[in-house]
């Protein structure tokens, strides 16, 4: 996994070189707004590629670190739900009750099944929450 | 010198001063003791709170979480067994022990007196180093800053050993990121595909509030996290002869800390290793530690908040943060209108000296926080962390969404928790990522001055005598940490054909 976490650095870079040289390497005035991405973007490449390399060397039965056991992958998943669906609807339906959804999916998720204590989680983390950052002078 | 340290402790005296110092040290002890979140991830999530506040305030309560986490986790580390920072993973060797024998509350209070000793002596390390480090780089012009940005992450990523190329691609993507947006000199759009929310580049708060704060929720999610609490805390002092055993280590220890907090990128856990490696090598019963040794305790403990505050040194005298916390420290900084760096001893002596003189205040809070409350910090351990995940989740997006008040920054935070996710998966190096976010934007300002002043000569470079001596200095630094892996991995396989044969 790690061998392809490094090709994909190495594609970023070329990306990153390529887009540099659009934004030119130098102008009349010096050095352009091209200069530090592009040398960032090599920096990058080489790494990439030397990282790569010492990847290979390494004799490696299981996926890089990466193995996530299937129940633990849902969960994961349900989570990253749980945080999109907040920030989706955030703005259309206001602060509380985006909230309050979050707090319920993500306690259901971490496996609190006490009916009670998720409502007052809820109800903390919706008008608490928003009651902390409002006495603080932040509207939210 | 004395007069500012004087003047900045009758203000960190005022009651609103003192009031966020000890809001800070709460907040930070509480997310310290609640496992499942580190120091830099703490700090993340709480950094929007300190914003909202003045400039003063905010950065007393910012630094007051920064070594209030440090404090706190011990507390889980003893207990729990689980360390919420990787410094105190050395501590969890004798502490947990100590603490199955019902020693826990001696172990505990030993650790906060050492913590206590070496954070005021850190404190001393920043008030008399930093202005005189400060002054030196105030001499320094863009071609000695580059270089010592350059020296700096060459410490970064060389002591980084083993994962040194790994760490040297997250310090390079770090650079990149920090390109994101509104090229300052020309007005040029970099990598924005179009975006007006990426114009202003990516929110760096946003952006480690993801890696630190949601990453950690989404591997807590992952592997459930659960642990069993030692019951018996036992009395809270320490007897007299664990006393007697502790000063050793906790001068030792302070010591290793002071000294290497003021070398940006070295970590605390080099600090919390060598104590520890030290007092075993000058114990004359080194087979006790590993089985409830106070000393393996009381070294590492001291080191580590030692460490934590003369680590302030590089980032206020030279605008270089040590470590992923601090640099999430210098981001809030930021928000609040401060540059760490030289120029603020210079602009904001005010800020500056009343923020040191919190953390001698802090210190005392501290202490007197954890040393009689032990056993209320001990009841928190009990919640649920799935009680406490919802709340963290919904302070970091909600603290996110209060940076800005637009929900795109809202989904920085997301992408890069998942990307956070993803490198801690990976067993890739955050900090270096974190570092080079903050200081790549100085990076590159200080390169470009320096070039357009030559005409874009490189020479330029190369010129100055400071530079020079950085600049080896890093190379020398890359190869001897290179031979060293080298080295390490022919040794390795030598012992594996060994082994073979």
């Amino acid at each position: 996994m790690r061998k392809l976490a490094a090709i994909l650095f190495f594609i970023l870079s070329t990306f990153v070189v390529a887009g540099s040289f659009q934004m030119r390497i130098y102008t009349e005035s010096g050095p352009g707004a091209g200069l530090f991405p592009m040398i960032s973007g090599v920096m990058l490449g080489l790494l990439s590629a030397i990282w790569f390399f010492q990847e290979q060397r390494l004799v490696t039965t299981s996926m890089g670190g990466l193995s996530i056991a299937k129940g633990a992958l849902i969960r994961v998943g349900l989570q990253l739900l749980a945080l999109s669906a907040f920030a989706t609807l955030l703005e259309p339906v206001g602060y509380l009750a985006s909230a309050a959804v979050l707090a319920v999916m993500t306690a259901l998720i971490a496996g609190e099944r006490n009916w009670i204590s998720i409502a007052v989680l809820a109800a903390a983390a919706s008008f608490g929450v928003s009651y902390l950052f409002s006495s603080l002078g932040t509207t939210i | 010198m004395f007069e500012a340290l004087g003047t900045g402790l009758l203000h960190a005296a005022e009651p609103q001063n003192l009031l966020w110092a000890l809001w800070g040290c709460i907040l930070g002890n509480l997310v310290g003791v609640l496992p499942g979140l580190g120091s830099a991830g703490a700090i993340a999530i709480l950094v929007p709170i300190t914003a909202v506040l003045p400039p003063v305030p905010g950065l007393i309560m910012l630094c007051a979480i920064f070594y209030g986490s440090n404090y706190g986790g011990t507390i889980s580390t003893v207990l729990l067994n689980i360390p919420g920072e990787a410094s105190s993973a050395i501590t969890a060797m004798d502490g947990h022990p100590m603490a199955m024998e019902g020693r826990a509350g001696a172990a505990l209070s030993v650790a906060a007196i050492g913590s206590f000793i070496g954070g005021v002596c850190g404190t001393l390390a920043l008030a008399f180093g930093a202005p005189v480090l400060a002054q030196i780089g105030l001499l320094m012009g863009p071609v000695e800053r580059f270089a010592m940005m350059i020296f700096a992450l060459a410490l970064i990523t060389g002591l980084l050993g083993d994962r040194m190329v790994i760490g040297l691609v997250m310090a390079a993507l770090g650079l990149l990121v920090g390109t994101i947006g509104i090229d300052p000199t020309l007005g040029i759009p970099r990598f924005t595909f179009g975006s007006v929310d990426l114009l202003d580049g990516v929110n760096f708060v946003a952006a480690v509030m993801g890696l630190f704060g949601i990453s950690e929720i989404l591997l807590n999610t992952e592997q459930r996290l659960t642990g069993k609490i030692a019951d018996n805390v036992g009395r809270i002092l320490p007897t007299r002869g664990e006393l007697r055993q502790s000063w050793g280590p906790i001068w030792r220890g302070t010591g290793i800390g002071m000294l290497l907090g003021m070398i940006p990128g070295a970590t605390s856990v080099v600090a919390s290793f060598l104590s520890y490696s030290t007092e075993t090598a000058v114990s004359k019963t080194p087979e006790r530690f590993g089985k409830g040794a106070i000393e393996g305790v009381a070294g590492p403990e001291t080191a580590n908040n030692a460490f934590a505050n003369s680590n302030f040194i590089p980032l206020f005298a030279l605008g270089i943060p040590g470590t992923a916390s601090l640099a999430i420290l210098a981001g809030g900084m930021m928000m609040n209108g401060l540059t760490p760096g030289p120029f603020l001893f210079r602009d904001n002596p005010d800020v500056v000296w009343t923020v040191i003189a919190s953390m001698f205040v802090g210190n005392v809070m501290l202490l007197a926080l954890n040393v009689p409350l032990i056993s209320v910090w001990v009841q928190l351990l009990r919640i649920r962390y799935s009680l406490l995940a919802p709340i963290i989740a919904v302070l970091t997006l909600v603290g996110s969404y209060a940076l800005t008040e637009n929900a795109a920054i809202v989904w920085v935070t997301i992408v890069f928790g998942v990307l956070g996710y993803f490198f801690r998966k990976l067993d890739m190096p955050i900090a270096p990522m974190v570092l080079t976010m903050i200081v790549g934007p100085g990076i590159e300002s200080n390169l470009r001055r320096s070039l357009q002043a030559s005409n874009g000569d490189f020479a330029v470079l190369f010129q100055s005598h400071i530079a020079v001596v950085l600049f080896l200095a890093s190379i020398v630094l890359i190869v001897w940490s290179v031979w060293r892996t080298a080295h390490k991995h022919g040794e390795q396989r030598v012992l594996e054909m060994r082994e073979s044969d």
